[in-house]
């Protein structure tokens, strides 16, 4: 019977064949966008995830008049000096604006002569050869400050303009594989005297302090210590920065969902309305199934069958599509809401990786809300008198 | 005991299932990172020790946003929506060619 009744079911959509076949390309258009987006957002966000654990515990900032400025060097002393504290290292960094292609690089700059960042370096990046150390000062750039500085004939070296107006040549070292593409493709690492010397600081000051903290319970107490000790400062933890993240993505995907949400609404009121208002050929159809004997509980089976196949059908078809879309074909145009628009667009592939969370989501937020826009009219139709319907 | 249309849209069903089977083996095999990359960006990541990713370099708000810049003037403006066009003040370059960004005077 049951089978029967799931026979009947798919005759009946394909009667109203184009109808429907026009409603599963709607649906499943809707499906695809939605989850298209989430996959995405999804994405980047293991991507962030999966490098936090790597961030300093904390990150203290000079803050005056509301601005960030530079932050004494002897302050890391001081905050050394606090128990659970494993490292405290003032960081130069800082932006530096190359016009002729109106892009910013992020200049980062380290201590050369440690060991342990050369054997680092080794490993990070190409073409690296041991002269961030020598006499004459190179620099680590990602691969994407290397093609624009290429596509200004800068092919080995690189003149910085410096605040005085003098310029600095800087050999090209290096260049960062492509795994770290996402992270380090703005960036370039040099040695922290040639940061100093290209941004014109001054030696007892650094950008900010990063702390480095063993244990993550004490780190929120050593955090107000901080703030206690220099209540000048801006302390930043890796949980703020955590949420920080949340928060952007959340923004993001959650503006996109706000103009969807008007999308699948449209949708629904007029699935709504197609069944509610039943057109007087499928109300007819009720009644002389009533008429011949059907029970409810056939007629709401049927119906329920049709919703779906359509839903499900178009569920799942818009979910193989979707991944496909960001995964294989890296998500062309959607990937820009994500991406802003920078000139150092970076090359580099969506991780995946399947979140079932969101495809539960995904389907709660759209075949439910199908099935008892179909069902609840049709529903109302069958508990009608059979001679009464098919009046 | 399936009849004809069933025994199609059954067909269909599957065919979607194994396209999706297979999308998912590959997609796991080939866009996954592997522990050797995994490690790359770990190491890269302690050594700049920046969060954020390099998706765009002109914006706060994502490069580097938990952290503040020299060039941003209303960057902690609580109702400025931290994003280029509305939170920078900048004049380009006079020989710069390209647009350098969406901004466009009005005449």
């Amino acid at each position: 019977m049951k089978n029967n009744l799931f026979e009947f079911a798919l005759n009946s959509l394909l009667r109203r064949g184009s109808k429907n076949i026009f409603i599963t390309i709607i649906f499943s258009l809707l499906i695809f966008v939605l989850s298209s987006v989430f996959l995405i957002t999804n994405a980047l966000k293991t991507e962030l995830y999966s490098t936090l654990e790597a961030l300093p515990e904390i990150i203290v900032q000079k803050m005056v008049a509301g601005k960030q400025k530079d932050i004494e060097i002897e302050r890391s002393d001081q905050i050394l000096q606090i128990s659970g504290v494993d490292d405290a290292i003032a960081r130069v960094w800082g932006y530096y604006y190359f016009e002729n292609q109106g892009v910013n690089f992020s200049i980062i700059g380290i201590d050369s002569y440690e060991n342990q960042y050369k054997e680092n370096l080794a490993i990070i990046a190409d073409r690296f050869t041991d002269t961030l150390n020598s006499e004459k000062p190179s620099m680590i750039v990602g691969q994407a400050v290397y093609d624009i500085l290429k596509q200004n004939y800068y092919e080995d070296y690189f003149y910085f303009v410096k605040p005085d107006g003098d310029s600095k040549e800087v050999n090209i070292g290096g260049i960062f594989k492509s795994s770290t593409n996402l992270e380090s493709s703005d960036t370039i690492v040099m040695s922290k005297e040639l940061v100093r010397e290209i941004f014109n600081l001054d030696e007892n000051y650094a950008t900010d302090i990063v702390v480095k903290v063993p244990n993550p319970k004490e780190v929120s107490t050593i955090a107000w210590k901080i703030k206690e000790l220099y209540p000048d400062t801006r302390v930043i933890t890796r949980e703020d920065i955590k949420v920080s993240y949340q928060n952007i993505f959340d923004y993001k995907s959650g503006l996109f969902l706000a103009f969807f949400i008007l999308a699948i609404f449209t949708f629904f009121i007029i699935i709504y309305d197609k069944a509610s208002g039943l057109s007087s050929e499928e109300k007819k159809e009720i009644g002389i199934l009533k008429a011949i004997g059907w029970k409810i509980d056939d007629i709401l089976t049927v119906k329920l069958y049709e919703a779906l196949i359509i839903s499900a059908t178009s569920f799942f078809f818009a979910l193989t599509l979707s991944i496909a879309y960001v995964y294989l074909l890296e998500a062309p145009l959607l990937r820009d809401i994500f991406m802003g628009y920078s000139i150092l667009k970076p090359e580099f592939k969506l991780p995946f990786s399947l979140n079932f969370q969101v495809i539960a989501l995904l389907f709660f937020i759209t075949i439910p809300v199908y099935i008892a826009a179909t069902i609840i009219p049709s529903w109302k139709a069958a508990t009608l008198e059979a001679d009464e319907v098919i009046r | 005991m399936f009849y004809k249309k069933s025994k199609i849209y059954f067909l269909i069903v599957v065919f979607i299932f194994f396209l999706f089977s297979v999308e998912i083996i590959y997609l796991n095999g080939n866009n996954t990172f592997n522990s050797n990359e995994i490690q790359q960006r770990s190491l890269y990541i302690q050594m700049v020790s920046l969060p954020d990713l390099a998706i765009s370099s002109e914006t706060r708000s994502i490069r580097n946003r938990s952290l503040s810049d020299t060039f941003s003037i209303f960057n902690e403006g609580p109702e400025i929506r931290d994003f280029f066009p509305a939170s920078f003040i900048y004049s380009p370059s006079p020989n710069l060619k390209l647009q350098p960004s969406r901004i466009t005077l009005e005449k």
